[in-house]
Parts: C-alpha cells; structure tokens; sequence
C-alpha cells in the first residue's frame, strides 16, 4: 500500500524502547527524528525536557538505562505533536515512581483530546491508564469495551449447599459457568440468565442457596482471567491463569 | 508537558520531501560512535598511506597521480564500511522499526541512504586530495621537483574509484543487514579476489575482480576495459544492490 503523507505527524509510535541507535545521544536521535518529522529544532528540547531527559541528553543511548530509552522513546513518539500515540509496553523498565510518571503524561494527552493506543501484559497498568479496552487472546478479541461497563457487568456469583446439585443444575438447563475463586460457581449472565431465574431453579431442586450476587471484577486481572481461561464459559475445569508473553 | 496545540497543517502532513529525508541519513551518519571513529582511522590511514611515496622516493614514482593513487587506496581501506554501517545498522541496531514508520515508503529511504554515501565518498575523496596535494608539496619541499600541472583523466578516475568502492560497501550493507556479515563478507571477498590473481584464474580475475577493474578505473585506464568494469560493477554493486533493495522492501520489522 503506498502511503503519500507523513504518518508521524498524526501517529507518535513506542513500539519497543531497545530499539534505539545505541551509538548515538538521546540529543542526536531526536535530532533526526525532527528532521525526518519536519519539525524545528526546538522542539528537540521540548521533548526532551518534556521526558525529563534534559540533563542525559548528550550521553550515549547504550549507557542508558531500560526506563530512559522508554523516555526516550516516548519523546520521539511525541516529537512531531502527533494526535494519537501507538505505545507498546511503555512502562516496562520504569520504577514506581517513572510509571506514575508516564501515567499523568498519558492522562494529559488524552485530557487535552490525544488518543492513546497501549498494549501491554502489566494489567495493574492497564487499568489504571485505559478509558477503553480490548482483550486479545490466542489472536482473538475476547472483550471490548469500556473498562468502566467490562468490570461491571460480568456474571454472576452462585454458591449453593451442595456444589455438586447446583453444576448439576446449572448443567442440566443449559446454564454457562466456572468456577470462582473460594469454592463458588461463576455464572456467564450473557445469555441472559438472570439472579432471580437461578433462584426460581434451585428453589424447584430444593437446593439452598449460599450465595446469589452479581460478580464485580474489582481488578482487571480477574476479568482477564475468566476471559482468557480456557474453561472460559463452558463450565468445567478450574481455570489455569496464565499470562502469556 | 507536551501539548497538543493545533491540528497539523496541510504542510505538515505532506509526505516527506526527498531532501528531508537526504538531511535525515546525514545526520545519522555522522552521528554515530562507531562511524566517527571509523573515518578518524580512515583520515589516519590515507595519511599514512602518502607517507609511503614520501618516504621511498626511489622505489615509487614521484608524480602527482602516484601521489593521489596512496591516497584514494589509503581512504579506501574503511570507506566503504563506514558506508555498510549506514545500511546495516537500521537493522543491526533495529532503528528501523522507527525509520520506516516515519516513512514507509522504504526505498525513499534507501535512495536517500544510497546519494547520501555517494556525498560521503566525495566528502572523502575531497579529503584524499587534499592530503595528497599537501604530501605532494611536502615533497618539493625536500627538492623532488614534482610537476603539479592538472591530469584531468586521472582526477576523474580517481573521484570514480572512491565512488565505486564506497558503493561496494552500501550495496554489501544493503543486502546483508547485519553488520558484522557484511564487513566480514566484504574482506572475505577481498581474499577470494588475491586468489584470482594467480595465472591461471588470471583471464576471470579480469571480470570479476574490483582489485583489478577498479585499479584500472583509478589508473584512468578506462579504454579497453570498459566492459571488464562494467561487468564486475554489474556483479559487485548492481546485483547485491537490487537484492538489497527487494529484500528491504519485504522484511518483516520486528
């Protein structure tokens, strides 16, 4: 595909920090990434200052550090004011205190109207930074969405006297589920399956409910642990969380 | 803080001019530890190299075309590696993924990268004749006599062999993407190149060995040789080149 403009300018791209010349200063690359930008020259130091590098700005890339190539990765992103930002694991090598950092950075731009494209495994990150998710697993979209409305609507939580009656069940009428944490069942609510119909079933059975709440994913990593498992919504197996990498 | 402040303008948004692009690779260029002190021993080495007809003036001829000839063949020593490591090191260094983001059209930023080599060649013959006109005074400094009129065949010879050289050295950075293969690959050819020279691989040499076109285009040696140029220049520069070019344009970034 043959692309007549100058991508920079609308997207800022991180895509992996070690990917920096690192025989050159951090002055000297963003150097050339304002000419490739066309951007004035000042606008070196603006980046620069902007990412807190000012003061390393003449030492060579290969005697930084991973959370200074971040930086400075991140400033070449930004370079040519660019409206959207397409970053890939940008806190990876950071300390506490550069992640806090690089969230408000984000936060900012995306205050004053930027768009910020993110991926990363750091789902702690994640949540804190995201207005919009989308969870990819095994190459496919397993959720989309606000992380406002993924966190919240999710299920519900059952737990009965007798576990083995309740999958029983829940089996027998076709209901989807997985296993909790701490021994209650995970009840998928999107096939429409409502509290008060697995109520109205297990008072049929005679089974005595324990527990019947909505399921809240406090965290991010639960959600993306019920989503990615692979006895996601079949019922089944205790699901296995792996992150992968 | 960085701010948004307005939405670009229509220049802006232009696709890169050629020109910014010529900036960009010079700057990288020269901007790199290594190429820095790659052309101080390569200004070291053709220095060097001109002490050789200073020092034994009974054994090498005392003209000025002999003068430029220690010259170029001291400045073409590292030439073109340095014009390798342009090449190679998007890869090697994998700037790429940044380079050809900024300009996916990637053979503009090749073209870029090829005339760029070419004004670093001429920046390097500049170099050499200006040391080989310095060492030439040195000598009739010391009564040598050397005649400084103007060999216009040889001048032109002597610019053509930097070039060529150097170009050997992007069209070997092109293809190889990795730095240490094509400096290895590069001096390895020059040892397969001493074994043409013996008589009875002498008649292919002719053809395919730089070693020996080369010297010929440097000597000004041009009639006669044309086609035995053209084909090692065909075989050295033109094919690696195009490969170069076709393998850049498919590699996946990563």
């Amino acid at each position: 595909m043959e692309i007549r403009a100058n991508p920079a300018r609308v997207a800022g791209t991180l895509l992996d920090a070690s990917a920096l010349h690192a025989g050159r200063t951090g002055r000297a690359t963003l150097r050339i990434a304002a000419t490739m930008t066309g951007m004035p020259s000042r606008r070196v130091d603006e980046v620069l200052a902007a990412v807190g590098l000012t003061g390393a700005a003449g030492r060579r890339v290969g005697t930084y550090s991973l959370g200074m190539r971040q930086r400075l990765g991140l400033a070449q992103a930004l370079i040519a004011e660019p409206s959207v930002l397409i970053l890939d694991e940008p806190a990876t090598g950071l300390d506490p205190e550069g992640i806090a950092w690089i969230r408000g950075l984000l936060r900012g731009f995306a205050d004053r109207g930027g768009t910020v494209l993110l991926s990363s495994h750091l789902l702690a990150e994640v949540q804190a930074t995201a207005d919009h998710l989308v969870v990819i697993n095994d190459g496919r979209i397993v959720a989309a969405g606000a992380l406002s409305d993924l966190l919240a609507a999710s299920g519900l939580i059952v737990r009965a006297g007798d576990q083995t009656a309740l999958r029983r069940l829940l089996a027998h009428h076709a209901v989807p589920f997985t296993h909790a944490p701490g021994g209650a069942l995970h009840v998928d609510t999107s096939t429409g399956v409502s509290a008060a119909q697995i109520a109205a079933l297990a008072v049929t059975a005679g089974l005595s409910l324990l527990e019947l709440r909505p399921a809240e994913h406090a965290e991010l990593e639960d959600l993306f642990f019920t989503l990615t498992s692979p006895a996601a919504g079949t019922g089944g197996t205790t699901p296995t969380p792996e992150v992968p990498r | 803080m960085t701010t948004i402040r307005a939405l670009p303008t229509v220049a802006q948004l232009l696709p890169i001019p050629f020109r910014r692009l010529l900036r960009a690779e010079w700057q990288k260029t020269i901007s790199t530890r290594a190429i820095r002190w790659l052309l101080a021993a390569t200004a070291v080495i053709t220095i060097g190299a001109l002490a050789v007809p200073l020092l034994f003036p009974h054994d090498i001829t005392q003209s000025r075309a002999s003068y430029l000839t220690w010259a170029a063949l001291g400045l073409s020593r590292l030439l073109p590696v340095v014009l390798m490591l342009t090449m190679t090191a998007e890869w090697s260094q994998r700037t790429a993924m940044t380079t050809f983001t900024q300009e996916p059209r990637r053979s503009r930023v090749l073209d870029a990268k090829i005339l760029t080599g070419q004004a670093v060649s001429l920046a390097g013959a500049g170099f050499a004749f200006l040391a080989a006109q310095a060492a030439v005074l040195a000598a009739n400094a010391a009564g040598r006599g050397i005649t400084t009129g103007w060999d216009w065949p040889k001048l032109a010879g002597f610019i053509a062999f930097i070039l060529l050289t150097g170009t050997i050295g992007i069209a070997f950075g092109a293809l190889l993407h990795n730095t240490a293969v094509a400096i290895v690959s590069y001096f390895a050819l020059g040892g397969v190149f001493n074994l043409l020279m013996i008589p009875a691989l002498q008649a292919a040499g002719r053809w395919v060995n730089t070693g020996q076109t080369y010297g010929w285009v440097l000597e000004g040696q041009w009639a006669g040789h044309g086609a035995q140029i053209a084909v090692s220049s065909l075989l050295w520069i033109a094919l690696p080149l195009t490969l170069g070019l076709i393998r850049t344009m498919r590699r996946d970034v990563r």
